[in-house]
């Protein structure tokens, strides 16, 4: 071959990537969009609100959407005449989805999959819907929205919010403060607590990251073991509240809230994030279908809808490669994830020793869940439930698990566990105890007003694993008499 | 005694048809309504309907037990259920048995 047809044969191969990268969007870091693609994002999100101010049981309007994370059937009219006219957005949806017409048939959304193995996977399928849609709204930006603003929508990615990093604006990224923008929406905790900014650290998220073992990250079989994995019941259940608050309290509206979209953006940014590290041959539950009702137009290419008579968005395990989904990442310095060396070098002393639980007088737990965020554990004494435990080594053959059991369970709980001598009072309003003797925390995402359907309250299950903790204890403390207390408080 | 979905399934599962029928049940094989009063829709997801309504008892739990409100079954309602599956889970006195996919 000589050189002419080299540099021309390297010509095709280098447009070929370039198209194939552009066939891809990117998700980015929401501070790092330019006033374009932010105005993008923000035309189309207000496109998909007009929709469902006209009619909010088109599929791809912003109220259908909203409910996919949690209406789990509505009764659609044969003709709708529901308007929005005046009324606030989340009114309007909530009235629509209430209403029951005699000459209807139902729809049914969704039901998003928290605390169990599919959580993670089932709201990247959402996304996927979410983001052709946005895409579709306004392709080559020739519709004037409601506010008179137009953008092509054809490379819209989902723009992330990466909750471990200082925020850019009060509390949450600018974009979501503009009180002038769709973005913005009431009720957010923005005034309260105007301390809390970092909420959770990026220490902790790497050190989560780090687990190799998919249930005690991901979630459990069949919501088995008290069903959610550490990052949705130590980090993703957290910020919708307290940190967040407003319609992102409560699971069946949280939608409601654009800031879902950003936020849950960056939570499958963490899962793509777990998935380079460990790969996907240990996720669970790859074969199940994901409860709800997409438009049809946007099925993935070996979209099958099994043989149920239910409306869902295929297996899940067609949403494990995010380039066959059609986006990527693009990450900012201090969005990447900190290396197992950082954290290690994080959690020693001033004198460079590494942090000794209830020897050291600062838990290597207590510094990786709290140092350099306003989040602390409750000092406020709650429910106490303690459990003696001897000291003994543990391994994930014999996991050290504890589960806590909400009776008649209605809203969110938090629980903060502390490992200490028996012959150490627990004193949870003493900083000094807390400090030394804390090793977790765990908080139950939970909605007063539904219950996916049932018409009555529940027991529900928190599962903690302190494997770790108690190897770390057995280190010092072998076969000593300990204490777990458990701190219970209504969030 | 033998045991009929109808009348006697049937009549157990009377007063959770219409919150049932709000959910999907998502399985490795499908989405599914569940009709509590409907033979062919019970039959279908009968194994998981097992693990629901046993989901009370010690060693079993399951994330959705049925009914819901921590208000189990009778342990009489659950055996008669449990016999009815054992019996093949016919739907009533001469007629033949489920010959469709349990999920």
């Amino acid at each position: 071959m000589n050189q002419i047809h080299k540099w021309v044969l390297s010509g095709i191969i280098i447009c070929s990537l370039v198209l194939v990268a552009n066939a891809q969007v990117t998700r980015k870091n929401i501070d790092q969009l330019t006033p374009e693609e932010l105005g993008a994002y923000e035309h189309a999100i207000q496109l998909l609100r007009d929709r469902s101010a006209k009619n909010p049981y088109l599929l791809d309007g912003y109220a259908w959407q909203a409910w996919v994370h949690n209406k789990n059937r509505v009764s659609v009219p044969k003709k709708n005449t529901l308007k929005q006219g005046k009324m606030n957005p989340t009114r309007f949806y909530e009235k629509a989805a209430s209403q029951t017409y005699s000459d209807g048939t139902y729809g049914y959304p969704g039901m998003c999959e928290h605390g169990k193995d599919i959580f993670l996977v089932w709201h990247r399928a959402q996304f996927y819907y979410f983001e052709q849609i946005l895409q579709n709204t306004d392709p080559e930006g020739t519709i004037v929205d409601s506010k008179g603003n137009k953008y092509p929508t054809k490379d819209i990615g989902v723009p992330y919010w990466n909750f471990t990093q200082k925020p850019s604006g009060k509390k949450f990224p600018k974009a979501y403060e503009n009180k002038k923008s769709v973005l913005f929406h009431e009720g957010r905790n923005l005034e309260n607590n105007p301390e809390y900014k970092e909420f959770t650290s990026p220490e902790l998220l790497a050190s989560l990251l780090d687990e190799p073992d998919w249930p005690t990250f991901g979630g459990y079989v069949n919501a088995t073991n008290g069903g959610y994995g550490t990052f949705e019941a130590q980090m993703h259940n957290p910020m919708h509240t307290p940190f967040i608050g407003g319609d992102m309290t409560y699971p069946s509206r949280a939608a409601y809230d654009p800031i879902f979209y950003s936020f849950h953006s960056y939570i499958d940014y963490v899962f793509e994030a777990w998935i380079e590290r460990h790969g996907t041959d240990d996720i669970t539950s790859t074969d199940y279908f994901l409860r709800a009702e997409q438009p049809q137009e946007f099925n993935l290419p070996d979209f099958n809808p099994g043989m149920g008579d239910r409306p869902n968005m295929g297996q899940a395990k067609l949403y494990f490669d995010i380039k066959k989904l059609g986006y990527q990442f693009k990450s900012e310095p201090d969005d990447t994830i900190y290396t197992k060396q950082q954290i290690e070098t994080f959690l020693q002393d001033e004198n460079g020793m590494p942090l000794e639980l209830a020897k050291s007088d600062l838990s290597p737990y207590y510094k990786l869940f709290y140092e350099g965020v306003s989040r602390k554990p409750e000092a406020t004494v709650g429910k106490l439930i303690t459990n003696d435990v001897t000291v003994k080594p543990a391994s994930k053959k014999q996991p050290y698990l504890y589960t806590y059991t909400e009776p008649n369970a209605s809203s969110s709980y938090q629980i903060d566990l502390y490992m200490h001598p028996k012959k150490v009072k627990a004193e949870i309003s003493s900083e000094k105890f807390r400090k030394k003797y804390f090793v977790a925390t765990s908080t139950a995402w939970l909605d007063p007003e539904h219950h996916h359907g049932s018409n009555g309250m529940m027991d529900h299950k928190l599962n903690v694993d302190l494997t770790k903790v108690m190897n770390d204890l057995d280190k010092n403390f072998d076969k000593q008499a300990f204490q777990l207390t458990i701190n219970h408080t209504k969030l | 005694m033998s045991v009929y979905f109808d009348p006697d399934i049937k009549n157990i599962f009377a007063p959770y048809v219409q919150p049932m029928l709000e959910v999907s049940i998502a399985t490795d094989q499908g989405t599914f309504s569940l009709d509590l009063s409907n033979y062919e829709s019970v039959c279908r997801l009968s194994q998981r309907i097992k693990i629901a309504i046993e989901g009370y008892m010690p060693g079993k739990e399951t994330a959705h037990p049925m009914p819901p409100g921590n208000n189990p079954l009778p342990d009489r309602d659950i055996q008669k259920y449990n016999d009815w599956l054992d019996a093949g889970m016919p739907e009533k006195e001469g007629a033949e048995t489920f010959e469709g996919v349990i999920v």
